[in-house]
């Protein structure tokens, strides 16, 4: 395998809203190596509360950096936001398995609910490298927390937003928005690409099925080790019948939604 | 360069190893899983997540909770069961020159004896340590590891199953710990670790549900250590049996402390999530710890803590 943990830097910090960061770390992974969907596991060296490392998904990578974007929901965000450029973070990763690009001629739709938004970005790009038609649906509480909107629709992708308060887009979730879309104009042959809060990935799952559409969603779970130790990090998946726990962080985090046995809680 | 070169080989009853340094079961799976960050040849040994006749699916999500310098959980044992343990996993462990502990647990006794037997049979594996003290299953395991009477027949049985070291990994969770090391001692145990985990709970305020599955789990991580040094001081000033001992070991200090409480050799168990070539990081520091202090060999500063009064 193909994984380290680098020393690495902080080069850049910023807030795109006010609970969102976006940083660029120094990073030599080989970028061609690194599958969208795939994370890396962050630790701010010798801290011991909170003790364990926190996962991110690999937002964008470049030969000598990388990218994340999170959003501060506790200790370890908080701190790691308040991390100024030129500080130290290691980096453990590239990890788990991520999307797998579909056959040449599938229409692509993807949708991110939130940060969500983050573990998609590099797929976008690379569906868009190879001139897939592709379509974003970007799901937020408020127009200030939609993310990734112009670097989608830089890549020549056709983007759809919605906002739960209907201060842009559609009003209401954005899985509502994709039943609708795939209700008025059903593709030939597509795809579904998700990553969002647990409901949302159900409810995504349920629309993929409505339309007989493959479906795959980026899970997250609590982590401890990120390399399939720990056995911390399990889902129910059921896989030619029979149901068994598997790992976010080593069978996942990408997993087909039909396969997921939904309902359980991280 | 210093010439001095301390003997850092350490024998736990007859389970023989290069150096003190080990990893804990259940924190470093079957040792493939590390094999970017850890030289496993540079190890003293590997003790494997604990191993069930049958395999066993474990505990429902959510799994693990974050503690003050520590973490809570309730695996449940999961794990790949012995057969599969012994075409899949052990095969790979085989080709590092390092000492196998192989970590068993079952329901009853005779799934224990079942284990003994068929493991002392295979290749490759260096020593067995009974897990009689795992919180996150309803039977089995635990309740051997709280009780002195079931505790030494167990011990006992095993015993007469098996010519290998045999370790006892015993139960923080009691009142009294040494007059359970000291059962484990009269009937024939070669070893013992000390210790695993905590009985502990954490609760979201904000759902009012218990962050675990389950509600209790294993506590781990240095929040514990104080407790396992005591204990393992407690057990190594009355028994004469060598002690692995571990706890919330994450650096080469971590590591003498405990040496020095009175244990022998070391595991490195949750450290190994945080940073995973920490027991390389721990064999260097503690051969650089003897080289720099003129200490022929591990045994002369086992136990050696001083207190006063
Ligand atoms: C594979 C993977 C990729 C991820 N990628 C991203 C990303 O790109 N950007 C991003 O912002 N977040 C991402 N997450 C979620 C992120 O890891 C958590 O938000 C983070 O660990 C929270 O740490 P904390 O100390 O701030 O929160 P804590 O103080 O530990 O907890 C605060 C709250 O956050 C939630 N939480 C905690 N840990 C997780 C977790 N591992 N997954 C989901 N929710 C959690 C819980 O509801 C908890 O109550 C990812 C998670 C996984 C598993
Ligand atoms: C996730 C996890 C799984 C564990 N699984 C086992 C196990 O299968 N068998 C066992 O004897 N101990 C198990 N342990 C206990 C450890 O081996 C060790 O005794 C304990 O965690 C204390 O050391 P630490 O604080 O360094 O982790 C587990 C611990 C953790 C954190
Ligand atoms: S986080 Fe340890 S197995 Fe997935």
């Amino acid at each position: 395998m193909n994984r380290h943990d680098v020393r690495s830097r902080i080069l850049e910090k910023r807030f795109l809203a006010p609970r969102h960061v976006w940083m660029r770390l120094e990073c030599d992974w080989d970028p061609a190596r690194v599958q969208p969907g795939q994370f890396l596991h962050l630790w701010l060296p010798e801290l011991r509360d909170p003790l364990l490392r926190r996962p991110y998904t690999i937002y964008r990578i470049r030969p000598g950096e990388v990218e994340i974007l999170f959003q501060v929901v506790g200790k370890g965000s908080g701190l790691l936001a308040e991390r100024e450029p030129g500080e130290r973070v290691h980096l453990l990763g590239p990890l788990g398995r991520g999307f797998a690009l579909p056959e040449p001629g599938t229409r692509a739709l993807i949708v991110g609910g939130g940060v969500g938004m983050a573990s998609l970005f590099l797929l976008i790009q690379r569906l868009r490298e190879q001139e897939f038609e592709v379509e974003v649906f970007i799901g937020a509480r408020s127009r200030d927390y939609l993310l990734c909107r112009d670097e989608a629709a830089e890549s020549g992708a056709l983007v759809w937003l919605a906002t739960e308060d209907g201060s842009e887009g559609f009003a209401g979730l954005v899985t509502e928005l994709v039943a609708q879309r795939l209700e008025r104009n059903p593709p030939e042959r597509a795809v579904l690409y998700g990553c969002g809060p647990t409901p949302m990935m159900e409810a995504l799952a349920k629309v993929g099925a409505a339309h007989r559409l493959p479906t795959y969603v980026a899970l997250e779970n609590r982590m401890g080790c990120a390399l399939g130790v720990c056995l911390g990090c399990v889902v129910p998946i059921r896989r030619e019948g029979t149901s068994r726990y598997e790992r976010v962080c080593t069978e996942g985090p990408v997993f087909e939604a039909a396969q997921v046995c939904w309902g359980f809680r991280i | 360069m210093n010439a001095f070169q301390p003997d850092m080989r350490v024998n736990i009853g007859g389970f023989q190893m290069k150096n003190p340094v080990m990893v804990a079961s259940g924190t470093f799976g079957y040792g493939s899983e590390y094999a970017e960050f850890v030289d496993l040849n540079r190890l003293g040994g590997v003790a494997v997540k604990s191993i069930t006749l049958e395999p066993r699916a474990g505990n429902p999500p959510p799994r693990i909770a974050e503690t003050p310098a520590g973490m809570l959980n309730t695996i449940g044992l999961q794990n790949v069961g012995l057969e599969a343990f012994l075409t899949e996993k052990l095969p790979y462990l085989r080709q590092f020159d390092t000492s196998v502990l192989v970590n068993l647990s079952g329901y009853t006794v005779s799934d224990y004896v079942q284990l003994c037997e068929r493991l002392s049979e295979a290749e490759g594996v260096h020593g067995l340590e009974l897990n009689v003290s795992c919180p996150n299953v309803d039977c089995g395991g635990m309740q051997f590891g709280v009780d002195p009477q079931l505790l030494g027949e167990l011990v006992a049985a095993c015993r007469r199953a098996t010519r290998l070291p045999l370790i006892v990994k015993l139960s923080p969770n009691v009142t009294d710990i040494v007059t359970l090391a000291r059962v484990c001692e009269e009937h024939g145990a070669d070893g013992l670790s000390l210790i695993n985990t905590l009985l502990g709970m954490a609760i979201d305020v904000r759902t009012r549900r218990a962050k675990l599955s389950r509600g209790v789990g294993g506590l781990s991580g240095p929040a514990i250590r104080p407790i396992a040094i005591r204990m393992v001081w407690e057990v190594a000033r009355t028994v004469s049996l060598p002690i692995i001992g571990m706890g919330g070991i994450t650096c080469t200090e971590d590591a003498l402390e405990f040496i020095l409480a009175g244990a022998t050799a070391i595991a490195v168990g949750t450290a190994n999530f945080v940073n995973p070539s920490v027991s390389m990081e721990i064999v260097s520091g503690l051969e650089a710890y003897f080289q720099e202090h003129q200490i022929a060999s591990v045994d002369k500063i086992v136990g050696t803590v001083q207190v006063d009064g």
